[in-house]
């Protein structure tokens, strides 16, 4: 039987991947929240997820090469998780604002356009302050921390318990945002700002407020 | 039939290499400057690479028999890009035998040539596509357990690696969150004959190929949701049968392999299965007379506990062969402790069922503490 599909099931695969070559058109921009869905979703299929603090972002630059190919993930896929796990990427890469073939990868060059930022989960340019600190908390944190505020990833804390993360001062828990945290024993670590390298002060304060109003008892 | 088999294959590749060149064909239009611009954005010098892997040492002790530190392995994977469209790849395997001798091996080396953002070409020796356990899990931080499912290792049931051409790439579809592919095309497989039987089919690529026996085949995976993977895979070609004294026999008989595979992610339950079988289809003849099937499946479950570095591990497989000697049975109960995302130590004891008094049947128990870097 086996011989019987062989010629039509590898003909059939081959003639769909051509046609989706040439009709492919996608959008090129980077998403640092959907690099961090990606790299929860993605990651934690085989592996536990592995924190940006792990390598530097040119050794990350060539992971993601690698793991790109492990994972099947797109380009633009890889490119997302990159720009999450190395902020120092993100914040050199800009977005295209018109659909192109992805295979162009308009992403410039820093000195082209040193005011550009990654795009955000809503499709604009990340002009974070103006955002509200549930937006930042959905694109930023909720990857690992999940929407119910109780950790989507193992080694994420419980954001909810009386005694957990929220039960410290303001001023440490601003910089432990700010400038990450490990707990000792705890394999899992916070990236700085939780990988997104543009939030600003304000932004913090904002999605500081955000989950300790909606997570804290 | 002969005749057919060649126009096959020549077609197939033909068709290989068209398809691969539609991409390529885009590239080599003049540089517009938003394409110039592209180059630009890879950042640090053009060449850029690092050695990461895995490396493991452990304790084993067999039932009714002395316990030994026999576990050390470490294999390094070097990775190296040219910017973002070249990458290269390759695992070395440095292993302490029973005597204390090292061996080393070249598990992979490939060149991967990004195409587009949906398809990378790839040459060299590479991991088998076929299933998911041999491509992805192998890395010792990464198999929650100390060993292989039984049947998933070299030599059993698995095909390991293969030496040829590959495109691999993912792409989203409407109603699908995504699906992810391998296609390939390898040299020929190589199976064993005595007494008239296929005593073994070969599970690692070979860099020689007796009258152009290639095996194409390749991996689909589905992922209806982003925490569902559903694979299936499958290779055809021709083997070559030599006899016991690595004398070339004949070629021409039937080779095939087919795996299915499923992995479910929910919160920290972790749940995978996996079917994967090796078969010589034979006509039979004055050299063999039947058939020979290797297969084999597991089924595992993971729970890491909230707020906790405890991961315990229960895991079943089987491995069913044409001969009794060779198959296996086991229930492997484990418990993780991780020091970082992976760094861990690996406790497990592992219930055979085999050949009654042979080492498939005796339980054993396991130590590793394993670290991926």
């Amino acid at each position: 039987m086996l011989e019987k599909i062989r010629k039509p099931f590898f003909s059939k695969i081959i003639g769909g991947l051509a046609l989706f070559m040439v009709h492919t058109v996608g959008s090129c921009a980077v998403d640092l929240a959907h690099g961090a869905e990606l790299w929860k979703d993605n990651c934690s299929r085989c592996h536990n997820p592995r924190p940006s603090s792990e390598f530097s972002s040119e050794n990350w630059q060539t992971i993601m090469s690698h793991m790109r190919l492990q994972a099947g993930l797109t380009g633009l896929e890889a490119r997302d998780v990159l720009a999450f796990l190395a902020p120092e990427y993100a914040s050199t890469q800009v977005t295209a604002e018109s659909p192109v073939s992805t295979d162009k990868k308009t992403l410039v060059a820093e000195n082209s356009s040193p005011s550009a930022t990654p795009k955000t989960a809503n499709g604009s340019a990340n002009t974070a302050s103006k955002l509200s600190g549930k937006d930042i908390y959905n694109q930023t944190c909720v990857a690992c921390h999940g929407a119910n505020g109780k950790g989507a990833i193992p080694g994420a804390p419980d954001l909810t318990q009386s005694s957990g993360p929220l039960s410290q001062s303001t001023s440490t828990l601003i910089s432990h945002i700010k400038n990450g945290f490990q707990k000792p024993g705890d394999p899992m670590a916070m990236p700085p700002k939780g990988g997104n390298s543009t939030l600003t002060d304000e932004d913090i304060q904002n999605v500081l407020d955000y989950i300790e109003k909606s997570f804290k008892h | 039939m002969e005749a057919y088999k060649d126009h096959s294959n020549f077609s197939l590749m033909v068709k290989f290499f068209i398809l691969a060149l539609l991409p390529v064909a885009g590239y080599a239009k003049t540089p517009t400057p938003e394409i110039a611009q592209s180059v630009m954005s890879w950042h640090g010098p053009d060449i850029n690479g690092l050695m990461t892997g895995s490396a493991a040492a452990g304790y084993s002790k067999p039932d009714a028999e002395s316990g030994s530190f026999n576990i050390s392995n470490f294999n390094p994977l070097f990775l190296f890009n040219y910017k973002d469209f070249l990458l290269l790849q390759s695992s070395v395997n440095f292993e302490i035998d029973d005597m204390g001798n090292t061996s080393v091996s070249l598990d992979t080396m490939n060149l991967n040539w990004t195409w587009n953002d949906y398809m990378t070409f790839g040459i060299g020796k590479f991991d088998s596509s076929i299933g998911k356990f041999v491509p992805n899990l192998g890395p010792d931080w990464i198999n929650k357990l100390p060993s292989a499912p039984v049947g998933f290792d070299g030599d059993e049931a698995a095909p390991q690696s293969e030496v040829g051409a590959q495109i691999r790439g993912g792409f989203n579809f409407p109603y699908c969150s995504k699906v992810n592919y391998v296609l390939f095309i390898a040299n020929g497989h190589i199976a064993t004959e005595d007494g008239g039987l296929v005593q073994s089919i070969s599970t690692d690529g070979y860099s020689s190929n007796d009258r152009e026996t290639f095996v194409k085949g390749g991996r689909i995976g589905f992922l209806p949701i982003p925490s569902l993977e559903i694979g299936v895979s499958a290779a055809f070609g021709d083997l070559s049968l030599y006899d016991t004294s690595s004398n070339l026999l004949e070629t021409g008989q039937d080779y095939e392999t087919i795996g299915a595979d499923i992995s479910f992610k929910w919160n920290n339950l972790d749940l995978r299965g996996e079917y994967i079988q090796q078969e010589a289809e034979v006509n039979p003849d004055e050299i063999v007379t039947a058939d020979g099937i290797w297969r084999a499946w597991y089924a595992q479950a993971a729970y890491r506990f909230e707020s906790s570095n405890w991961e315990p591990v229960l895991r079943y497989s089987d491995y069913d062969t044409p001969f009794d000697s060779q198959d296996q049975r086991q229930w492997a109960f484990g418990i993780d402790y991780w020091l970082a995302p992976s760094v861990v130590i690996k406790l497990d004891y592992e219930m055979n069922e085999g050949l009654e008094d042979s080492s498939n049947d005796t339980n054993v128990l396991s130590a590793l503490f394993a670290f991926g870097f």
